[in-house]
């Protein structure tokens, strides 16, 4: 679930920062040493005459005063158990401790000193959660004991977590998205967008993968007028947003965070603009998600997301789980101290029986005491010859015959009937009867079950399949489609995989008429068709009557045809001279003296008859 | 005086080296140069015992001693154990001392009155040497160097620590040992003094890299050369080691 | 540092000529040199083409060579860059470079010019008078330049006679008059063999000398002397002394001649000192009063000697040295090197980031020293050989002293006579491959005898050589030889000779095995050969192969009773009885099956298509397999005058008959 931060919640309640337990000593240590740094002032040699004045007489692993000059002194700090456990801890990288603690440390075991400090942490009793388990980016509170979290980057500059103040103020902000020719940005104040501007130029090539600056850094200038172009372009957008940029200059210096999401080689165009947005100004962010195109809508959605807040349920449940991720960190470190220890002959005694133990205790994790089931007969009252009989009734589908079998039992028994009927199981596949009914297309008995007994079509065997799609034939498949038509509410369907039934198709007054016309006109096409063809087979038939009649005449009795065509007013028709074929006026012809022919086999058959 | 060798071209004549006022002990190489140059300057004088650890060239690294005695570790065979004790001199005892960090050379840094030690060195390891070398024991780490043998040289007369330790350390070294201590590098630059070079109370053996000025540092500190005291570090030398590392 | 290394290798510049001919036969020898007439004249323009970018790369490599190797002024040390300007003139040189890099440029524009041409010429002799004209151009440009050409060999060769200082080390710098000693003192202090003369002048250029003092070197410059003169009116050879003067960070160690032998008086030289004493800004400055022995300065008039107090009193040392005694050399000497020294160090210091310095350096300086609160004493234990051993050694050091000025040498050789122990390491060289290092030689026991006496090895608690028997290999010969005789002796043949029931009924079933198998052999030779004939299978005999009842019959043979009633499974597994039919001669039974007919038969049913086809197919495939194709698809083209068989000069012989 998430949560928005301006949600009402929050204000009842408190809201406490997550108990966590490092060390917030490193944080001082670290201040102090960029304090030095900065600090050039210190001079040199003063300050190394500092460090060995003789006032700064110290052991420098307990860091305690002694006062070198006495021998005796020094003799029994150094050999004392205090100082030795001083530098096993140093060693070890653990904080040393001052002589009151170890006083009162000595009494309990030493045995810590021996062993890792991960496992010291283990025998604490507080749930410590390792800070580093914790995403960065992202800051946790505790509200009603739940656990939430926050993005950090709504926290202003100076805070370090989530506070009461967070939620309260309005979530003022300055968004500024520019991206591949496209730039939007908004100011919001009050919670409201009081200042925006948006704007597109074209700089990037649709193939090109970036702008064009980019692709001139890396291949040297493109000369096309293209890349011209899109040169002018990047280089006015830059003084555009430049333009923006300073006219929103008093807006940009109140403003308490900056979101600004550009590509890295960009971002000069923001400092370089003298709008306020200095170079190593911390209220600059970059937008924790992803954003889509550059335009207005976008920055609203972006204020919204940053708004946002994530519910990670119970505190305790939280810890738990935080502690749960410690141990099997520190599982697999364990497993790679073993690893390394393998390798590298690391020994201890203690360690050595400890583990031994652990293991042998793990060994007999796999052993465990299986409860043996009893079997319980669920249908006592029906004995075997019973089921038999009942079965053998059912395989010869005879719904009778089974009718009576059932009365054979007394009516307080009839549930358990009923209940056989329905669950009983047999092999190979652990059908149920209806499984094995539909198999068998025992239509009849496959009714009875399924009305009066009614059986649950549902049931799946052991290949995972309702006895629907067991079913052999169609009709048993149609009396499950009946049923199921019949009892519409009664099961879920689809787990049946029974099919609704083909609707029949209902169709208009008009409806009808149409496709009693289309067939009609369908039929008379057909009769046209066969009409035509008959026709064309009939001329083809005089055509070659024709051709081979022509073809037997002689010669001069041809010439003669042609002769009285002519004198008849009628077209020529040149024919192939072997063969018959009317030659059309277009398709190539062969011809040798004057003779014509149809094709070049004619040409050659006729000449071999007339050498 | 400090002299130049190395033990087959490499300059850590302190692993393969073990140099006290009254013996020598040198690990068995191929060639017999090294060997030789530490015969001619000090077979004179102390007996020069070839020898091997394990069987392993590395017995300056694994051995301890002072004029006293010499505490081997655990892997000693037998045999080693008989030829050293014939070639070493009565008065030297021997003892072969069973402990987990078994580099001897490594953890303890001896001289003849006082030795500091790695900090988890066991109990009977630390009687060890105050019955054998005859000693006083002290635990340190030096900085972050657990390994107090490898890091620092030490005779009766000086004592030269790795560069890296800061002056608090010195310091306390100084009050514990009673004798000046100085940080410096040997090999040109390299931080492991202990390993790099042997030292007794009148020779001291460097590798062949050590720069000269290093050579001056490593005198001065030992009182083995013509300038004596290590105030000479502070002063005459003290431009020339800027002037160098700058 | 890296710049002047340059000045040694920068490539020699040639002459204009020598340029010429070399580029030209260059030109000649790595192009193509055969073009006919009846060539394409696109061939012909690309041969002459070549030849014209061929020269205009060659030109244009070996003047950009010239110009990047040659140092810019701006780039190197100011020092440097004043010193060329003396010598070679800041202007000169540039223009020399100029020249070149205009020489190239034009170079590239006449290729240019010409290859464009080249794509209207339309005959070969057109086109060979285009290249003629482009080269010819090309080369007269190099005419042109040829006097700078010949400046920058010069500048060349004295650039790389240049001493190599390095402006950033420690460096002292001798100045002063003509002839006061400044060559004399260098010699002396260095390694440096400056020509000392009696003449002012003997020094025309700077020299350097190294020096080591304080395990650091050193560097001094030797300078020609300077006149008392201003500055425009100097010549160049004094100009070189007031650059390095000027531009190097070094301490000054200014000559004097106390004799007044270099003829000026001490004033003289005074006044030049404070005229050049501007340049003397921030460094260490130390007067050095040569030639005292010819005159001492107590002996010096008041008023000369007042002027040096004088100058002691504004803080400047005074030494007073003699080069030819060699009094006062080493002390100028220190005190210069101390004071420059500690100059650096102390802007070291303060130019640095303090934590750096800290932790690395002040570091290694800090001593920390006890303060002793204890009665005890930890003495040093020094046996007393050592002190005999280094006196040995000094006198014999003292015996064959050598005249040595590097007192920082540290390494005192060993001193060995006929008395010091011979040498492991001598003992190796001699032996050679027969050395074999003896540990046992040196024991320390109570009786040396046993020193080559075998210890006894103890491993887990036992004794070694209770395990090694040394004679082993003796028994072992031993036992095979008994072996042996008893082999012979017959001990291991066969007990089956032994006459009780059991191995007489075996032998019985051996052999009856025995008569089976060979019958069994007999019966299917005879077999194979009936079978052999053609047509005569006999047909009963596969029926009896196999068969329940001749397994029946044999195993009851051999006394086994089976029912083969109950085996069942054994049915299944025997020769089918086989039908009375005949075999096909040339198929095999089991192929009985109808053979679906070819698919050739099938797709084209009518026997005169499948001619036909036939036919047409083959015609397809005659000119495919004239070529020796595949098929349509292999179409690839074979090279039969590949390029790198037929181009290219030829060694020797003519290219007629490739």
């Amino acid at each position: 679930m998430k949560y928005n931060l301006k949600s009402l919640e929050w204000l009842e309640g408190s809201i406490e920062k997550l108990q966590l337990q490092s060390t917030s000593k490193n944080q001082e240590e670290e201040d102090i040493q960029e304090d030095a740094e900065n600090d050039e002032s210190v001079s040199l040699l003063l300050e190394w005459k500092m460090r060995i004045s003789t006032d700064s007489d110290k052991c420098t692993t307990c860091e305690c005063d002694i006062d070198f000059d006495d021998r005796n002194a020094i003799v029994e700090h150094y050999k004392s158990a205090w100082h030795r456990t001083n530098l096993r801890r140093k060693n070890l990288k653990i904080s040393v401790m001052n002589e009151e603690e170890f006083e009162n440390y000595d009494e309990n075991d030493e045995q810590l000193l021996t062993s890792k400090p991960s496992e010291n942490e283990s025998e604490d009793e507080e749930q410590e959660i390792d800070e580093c388990l914790l995403p960065s980016g992202r800051s946790f509170f505790v509200h009603n004991k739940n656990v939430f979290s926050v993005s950090k980057a709504i926290l202003h500059v100076d805070e370090k977590n989530v506070s009461f103040s967070t939620f309260t103020r309005p979530f003022d902000c300055v968004i500024i998205l520019f991206n591949g020719g496209h730039f939007a940005a908004g100011v919001f104040e009050n919670d409201r967008l009081v200042l925006h501007k948006s704007f597109h130029r074209y700089v990037a090539r649709a193939k090109q993968g970036g702008v064009q600056s980019q692709y001139d850094s890396s291949h040297g200038n493109a000369k096309s007028a293209g890349a011209a172009l899109r040169r002018y372009n990047e280089a006015k957008m830059k003084e555009e947003i430049q333009q923006i940029m300073r006219s929103w200059k008093e807006k940009l210096l109140k403003t308490r965070l900056i979101f600004i999401r550009c590509a890295s080689y960009q971002k000069a165009v923001f400092f370089d603009a003298e709008a306020g947005i200095l170079r190593g100004d911390e209220r600059i962010r970059s937008v924790p998600f992803e954003t889509k195109r550059p335009n207005i809508e976008e920055i609203h959605a972006t204020w919204n997301r940053l708004q946002w807040v994530e519910e990670h349920g119970e505190l305790n449940e939280f810890r738990e789980q935080m502690s749960a991720l410690n141990e099997r960190k520190k599982k697999v470190q364990q497993k790679f101290e073993k690893k390394a220890r393998k390798q590298f002959g690391d020994w201890d005694e203690k360690k050595e029986k400890e583990r031994k133990k652990r293991e042998e205790e793990r060994k007999t994790d796999h052993v465990k005491v299986r409860v043996v089931e009893q079997k319980i007969d669920r249908w006592p009252e029906l004995n075997d010859e019973w089921r038999k009989q009942a079965y053998n009734l059912i395989r010869l589908d005879d719904v009778d015959g089974i009718r009576k079998h059932i009365q054979t039992i007394n009516e307080m028994h009839r549930e358990q009937v009923m209940d056989y009927l329905r669950n009983a199981r047999f092999s190979p596949n652990s059908s149920t009867f209806l499984h094995i009914v539909a198999a068998k297309e025992l239509l009849n008995m496959l009714k009875f079950l399924l009305n009066e007994i009614s059986c649950d079509p549902t049931s799946k065997d052991e290949t995972g399949r309702p006895p629907y799609s067991l079913s052999a034939s169609k009709q048993t498949k149609n009396v499950f489609i009946d049923f199921r038509v019949e009892n519409p509410e009664k099961y879920t369907w689809t787990r049946t995989h029974i099919p609704e039934p083909a609707k029949p198709v209902i169709l208009s007054v008009e409806e009808e008429l149409r496709q009693s016309e289309k067939k009609k006109e369908k039929k008379m096409k057909q009769k046209e068709n066969a009409k035509i063809r008959k026709e064309e087979e009939k001329k083809e038939e005089q055509e070659r009557i024709e051709r081979e009649r022509w073809a037997k005449l002689s010669e001069r009795e041809k010439r003669a045809e042609a002769c009285e065509r002519r004198l008849a007013g009628l077209p020529p028709i040149s024919r192939c001279q072997q063969c018959g074929l009317v030659l059309a006026a277009d398709s190539p012809s062969f011809q040798y003296s004057h003779f014509k022919f149809c094709s070049t086999q004619c040409v050659a058959l006729h000449r071999k008859n007339n050498p | 005086m400090a002299l130049r060798v190395d033990y087959e071209g490499s300059n850590d004549v302190g692993v393969f080296c073990t140099l006290t006022n009254s013996y020598c002990l040198v690990g068995v190489g191929g060639t017999q140069n090294f060997y030789s140059i530490l015969e001619a300057e000090l077979s004179d004088i102390i007996p020069v015992v070839h020898t091997s650890i394990a069987s392993t060239r590395i017995v300056g690294r694994v051995t301890v001693g002072n004029r006293r005695g010499l505490l081997v570790p655990n892997s000693t065979t037998d045999q080693e154990l008989q030829h050293l004790r014939n070639s070493l001199p009565d008065e030297v005892k021997i003892r072969r001392v069973d402990e987990r960090l078994s580099a001897l050379g490594n953890v303890i840094a001896c001289n003849d009155h006082v030795a500091i030690v790695h900090a988890e060195i066991s109990q009977e390891t630390e009687q060890a040497l105050v019955e054998v070398l005859g000693v006083e024991v002290f635990r340190v780490s030096l900085a972050q160097n657990a390994l107090v043998g490898s890091y620092c040289a030490l005779s009766s007369q000086g004592c030269l620590v790795a560069a890296r330790t800061p002056p608090e350390t010195q310091r306390e070294l100084a009050a514990l040992l009673q004798i000046p201590v100085v940080a410096g590098t040997v090999n040109r630059g390299s931080e492991l003094i202990g390993a790099g070079m042997v030292v007794n109370d009148w020779v001291a053996f460097c590798g062949l890299d050590s720069t000269s000025t290093e050579l001056s540092v490593v005198e001065s500190i030992f009182k083995l050369g013509e300038q004596g005291a290590p105030t000479s570090i502070s002063n005459q030398l003290r431009d020339t080691l800027i002037e160098s590392m700058l | 540092m890296t710049t002047f290394y340059n000045f040694k290798r920068i490539t020699v510049v040639p002459t204009a000529p020598e340029l010429k001919d070399v580029v030209l036969s260059k030109t000649q020898r790595k192009t193509p040199t055969v073009v006919h007439r009846q060539y394409s004249i696109g061939r012909i323009r690309a041969f002459y083409a070549r030849k014209i970018k061929f020269l205009q790369q060659t030109l244009h490599d070996k003047l950009t060579q010239i110009i990047t190797e040659f140092p810019k002024m701006e780039e190197i040390h100011p020092f440097y860059a004043d010193l060329m300007n003396i010598l070679y003139d800041r202007d000169h040189y540039k223009i020399a470079l100029g020249q070149m890099n205009t020489a190239r440029h034009l170079i590239d524009g006449i290729a240019r010019e010409y290859v464009r041409l080249m794509k209207y010429a339309d005959s070969l002799y057109r086109c060979k008078m285009l290249k003629r004209a482009a080269l010819g151009r090309m080369v007269k440009l190099l005419k042109r330049q040829k006097s700078s050409f010949e400046y920058l060999e010069q500048v060349r060769q004295h650039l790389s006679r240049l001493p190599s200082i390095d402006p950033a080390t420690r460096t002292l710098i001798l100045c002063g008059f003509p002839n006061v000693g400044k060559s004399s003192f260098i010699n002396k202090v260095t390694r440096a063999d400056v020509e000392v003369q009696p003449y002012a002048f003997t020094t025309k250029a700077l020299y350097v000398g190294h020096l080591d003092y304080r395990f650091l070197r050193w560097q001094v410059i030797d300078t020609p002397g300077i006149l008392d003169q201003p500055l425009e009116d100097r010549n160049t050879i004094e100009m070189q002394a007031v650059t390095a003067l000027a531009h190097l960070k070094a301490a000054v160690l200014f000559m004097m001649d106390v004799s007044e032998q270099c003829d000026r008086s001490i004033e003289e030289q005074l006044h030049l000192f404070e005229s050049i004493r501007p340049l003397f800004a921030n460094k260490p400055v130390i007067i050095g009063l040569n030639k005292v022995d010819i005159r001492h300065r107590s002996e010096l008039p008041a008023e000369k000697a007042a002027l040096l107090d004088q100058l002691e009193k504004e803080g400047i040392p005074i030494v007073e040295t003699s080069t030819l005694t060699q009094e006062g050399i080493m002390t100028l000497r220190d005190r210069a090197c101390d004071e420059l020294l500690a100059q650096r160090v102390e802007a070291k210091l303060q130019a640095k980031k303090i934590t750096t310095v800290e932790d690395s350096v002040l570091n290694r300086v800090f001593v920390a020293y006890p303060v002793p609160r204890d009665e005890k004493v930890r003495a040093p234990f020094i046996p007393a050989g050592v002190a005999q051993k280094r006196a040995a050694a000094k006198k014999a050091a003292a015996a064959n002293a050598e005249n040595s000025m590097d007192v920082d040498d540290q390494s005192v050789a060993a001193f060995r006579d006929e008395n010091t122990r011979r040498l492991e390491r001598e003992i190796e060289l001699e032996m050679e491959d027969d050395y074999i290092l003896d540990l046992k030689k040196h024991y320390l026991l109570k009786n040396p005898d046993e020193k080559y006496d075998v210890v006894p090895e103890i491993w887990e608690g036992h004794n070694l050589s209770d395990f090694v028997d040394p004679e082993i290999q003796q028994k072992l010969e031993k036992l095979l030889k008994e072996e042996e005789l008893l082999e012979q002796a017959g001990e291991y043949e066969s007990d089956l000779d032994s006459d009780d029931d059991e191995t007489k009924e075996k032998m019985k079933l051996a052999l009856k095995i025995r008569e089976k198998e060979k019958l069994l052999t007999l019966e299917t030779q005879v077999n194979k050969r009936l079978a052999g004939r053609a047509g005569s299978r006999v047909l009963s005999s596969r029926k009896r192969e196999r068969s329940m009842s001749r397994l029946e019959h044999e195993l009851g043979e051999l006394g086994v009773d089976i029912d083969t009633k109950k085996m069942k499974n054994l049915q299944g597994q025997c020769a089918k009885p086989q039908l009375g039919k005949k075999m096909k001669v040339g198929r095999s039974r089991s192929l009985s099956a109808v053979r679906p007919a070819p698919r050739d038969e099938i797709a084209i049913p009518d026997p005169e298509a499948r001619h036909h086809a036939v036919k047409l197919r083959n015609k397809a495939m005659r000119g495919l397999r004239r070529e020796a194709k595949k098929g349509e698809a292999d179409r690839h083209v074979y090279d039969l005058k590949p390029k790198h068989l037929f181009c290219g000069k030829r060694g020797n012989g003519k290219t007629d008959w490739r």
